[in-house]
């Protein structure tokens, strides 16, 4: 391995840490992010290393698990967990889905997966974005973030041999009383927010705003729960200025990653042309479907802001709109329901077969 | 007669794991709702004590909030978290800033003064328990009302001062010393690196890459003369312009297919009437980091709002199930021997779950061959 000829403007031993600086960066930013050394035994595929790799990648594939949750994940299932992940998104190696679920082994594939991931899109800056610290009452206007996240296998899924299909119906109406009670609890948190809301008017040095949020009503209640907020955001603002050196120093990170080797380069290259068409093709979508482009859906988590009635108030969604857009999807996904149960309907009067077969009672009430 | 209604172990296992998985993300979209209504209900306690509220299965961190504060003026040492807690909230916009300025390269993030984050600590000379304090009173007028009164100047921030009524001894500008420097420290790190970001690393120049440290011995990757990270952004750019510009055809063309139509019909196209779209308006600011309002005028409206958002994921996630069953169920009745009485049953209980939800069942009739 002969030297290059550098020239003296950049200390060597700068550019020797240069990358482990870059991976530490990388990892603060990410959850649960493994040590530089570690890294560079991934790349050695040292077992030592792979353990640690696969709870990264459960972590950054699995964002809306709430740190007490992942935890409950065997290693084995967060395994299988981060394979189904990747398979979701189209990973194309087939090597990292034939690695031994226990985990021992894979560092190379694995850091290779993690590239690719980090390749398709901002993905330290979207973890951030989803695990921010949030000081006003949110509230998504639209479903798309609990649509687009398929949430990962359950930890105890086996389906012991063949099932009754009553059990079926027994989940089925689980779920209804799930759905229900769900909403009964809803409606009495938008109670309580609107009690909140009302009684802390005017105690907002922010006009737009006007009053306060759970959080910020905490705040002042405890100073606890405030020592608490505190820490949270110091813990935040670190992880920010980690991301923001890890983007000052990836260009080491991918050198080291790609530089000149071949395959690795066209996966990133697939990756990309991947990822670019998916985009476009779910925007493509959004235009056609319902006749408009998916900006006139509102999106997004939105900051609660009660204000007085009549009141013109400032800029921000109106409550009427949300409305209003979320009944229209409301009316067309009811048609497609219907349109499906129809074709159900249809299928098995067919199977069943004319007359003089069985008479059909179709339930009443419809 | 039961035979009839296990299913083979394949779709069975696909099932049950669909319907778990629903399951799952009802439970855990009912335990969030929950923590966020356990928290609601122990600050509404302070204002409506008389009311009889939902049963709380936790009371240990509500004792605290009983107690009597030690004084009805917060103490220097709570006026000195708070301005600390003012300190941080402030630099995380900064920080918030510095991130969505970093691209443009802009070396100087200012202060919003009007901040969200700043806000609620300058409010808190007296804290709302206080007005409970101060007499059965609280109980019958809305007791926030007549609090917080005190207007901090927005201008005064940037001096890090809390203004309370006629205190402003206490405030830590000796104990919180060193607090501030670390921040304004931490600023200008957050500065100096999001300056430097146009700068990008040109390593190659200098023909570093080769790992030289004895702690580190990487392979070293052969040199090459571009770098694979301007690469990756330029083909992405490449294939997302050329898309693009595919998809504003088609948009165009179809477009003037609308125009001609509506001309012919309704004469030539109004200027200027376009439907106001619901776009978020967010004046500018970064919608991500710094969230959209959302602006309600009653109680009634935001459950009216939050139960339709819950009614679009159930109906979403109905129509998923509906599919995955049709998927499965449908082929295994037209495998089964027919007409016997078992498979009639298979096919009530399949037509319940496809086309009743699993709520209703229908009646079969079946005449019986006469006895003689």
């Amino acid at each position: 391995m002969g030297r290059r000829r550098r020239r003296r403007r950049v200390d060597p031993a700068d550019a020797a840490r240069a990358l482990p600086e870059a991976i530490a960066a990388l990892s603060q930013t990410l959850p649960a992010g493994p040590s530089p050394e570690t890294f560079r035994r991934a790349k050695f595929d040292r077992p030592e290393a792979a353990p640690a790799l696969w709870r990264l990648l459960f972590r950054v594939l699995s964002p809306q698990l709430a740190d007490g949750v992942s935890a409950s994940f065997s290693p084995e299932a967060q395994v299988r967990s981060v394979k189904l992940a990747l398979l979701t998104q189209g990973y194309p190696r087939r090597a990292l889905a034939q690695l031994p679920d226990d985990g021992s082994q894979g560092g190379r594939e694995l850091l290779l997966a993690l590239a690719w991931l980090l390749a398709r899109g901002p993905l330290p800056e979207r973890l951030l974005i989803q695990n921010r610290v949030q000081l006003g009452d949110e509230m998504p206007v639209c479903e798309c973030e609990a649509l687009a996240s398929p949430g990962p296998p359950a930890p105890s899924v086996e389906a012991d041999g063949c099932v009754d299909i009553r059990h079926l119906q027994w989940l089925m109406g689980k779920l209804r009383f799930r759905w229900r009670n769900l909403m009964a609890s809803q409606q009495e948190q938008c109670a309580l927010l609107g009690k909140i809301h009302s009684y802390t008017r005017g105690c907002h040095s922010d006009r737009s705003l006007g009053h306060l949020s759970v959080t910020e009503t905490e705040l002042l209640r405890d100073p606890e729960g405030g020592r608490q907020l505190l820490r949270r955001l110091e813990r935040e603002n670190a992880r920010l200025q980690a991301a923001l050196e890890w983007r000052r120093r990836e260009l080491v990170f991918w050198r080291w990653m790609v530089g000149g080797r071949g395959p690795q380069w066209s996966a990133a290259r697939t990756a990309l042309r991947e990822a670019v068409g998916q985009d476009l093709a779910a925007l493509r979508q959004a235009c056609e479907r319902g006749g408009g482009c998916s900006l006139a859906q509102p999106h997004g988590p939105h900051r609660l802001v009660r204000t007085e009635a009549g009141a013109p108030g400032g800029p921000g969604l109106r409550a009427p709109e949300v409305i209003e857009a979320l009944r229209s999807q409301e009316a067309r996904l009811e048609v497609v329901l219907r349109q499906l149960q129809g074709q159900c309907r249809q299928e098995l009067a067919r199977l069943v077969g004319a007359p003089p077969g069985p008479v059909w009672i179709l339930p009443p009430g419809r | 007669m039961d035979t009839a209604f296990t299913l083979l172990a394949g779709s069975s296992r696909r099932l049950v794991a669909e319907l778990r998985d629903a399951l799952d993300s009802c439970a855990e979209r009912q335990r969030q709702l929950e923590r966020s209504l356990r928290v609601s209900r122990r600050l509404l306690r302070a204002w409506e004590p008389a009311e009889t509220l939902a049963p709380e299965p936790t009371p240990g961190p509500e004792t605290n909030e009983e107690a009597p504060s030690a004084a009805c003026i917060p103490s220097p040492q709570d006026l000195k978290e708070l301005e600390l807690l003012t300190q941080a909230l402030e630099k995380a916009v900064r920080v918030r800033k510095g991130i969505s300025k970093a691209g443009e390269g802009n070396k100087a993030p200012s202060l919003k003064s009007g901040s969200i984050a700043t806000s609620p600590a300058t409010r808190a000379s007296y804290p709302p328990s206080t007005s409970h304090r101060a007499g059965s009173r609280a109980s019958e007028t809305k007791p926030p009302r007549g609090i917080l009164q005190t207007r901090v100047p927005t201008k005064d921030l940037p001096e890090r001062r809390l203004l309370s009524v006629g205190d402003q001894a206490c405030m830590g500008q000796g104990a919180g010393a060193t607090k501030p420097k670390s921040g304004l420290r931490n600023e200008q790190i957050v500065l100096s690196a999001a300056s430097q970001a146009p700068e990008a690393f040109t390593l190659k120049d200098k023909g570093v890459g080769k790992a030289s440290g004895p702690a580190w011995t990487w392979p070293a990757p052969p040199g090459s003369r571009v770098d694979p990270k301007d690469w990756m952004q330029e083909y992405r750019c490449l294939l997302t312009l050329e898309e693009l510009q595919a998809i504003v055809g088609q948009c165009l063309h179809r477009l003037r297919e609308l125009c001609t139509v509506v001309e012919q019909q309704l004469g030539p196209w109004p200027e200027g009437r376009f439907p106001r779209a619901s776009l978020p308006c967010g004046g500018g600011a970064d919608p991500i980091w710094s969230p959209q309002l959302l602006l309600y005028s009653s109680t009634q409206e935001l459950q009216t709002l939050a139960a339709l958002r819950l009614r679009v994921a159930m109906l979403h996630q109905q129509i998923h199930l509906e599919k995955v069953l049709m998927a499965e169920l449908l082929p295994l009745v037209s495998k089964q021997e027919p007409l016997g009485p078992p498979w009639l049953a298979l096919c009530r209980a399949v037509h319940s779950l496809l086309c009743e939800g699993g709520q209703r069942f229908l009646t079969i009739l079946r005449e019986d061959k006469p006895a003689d």
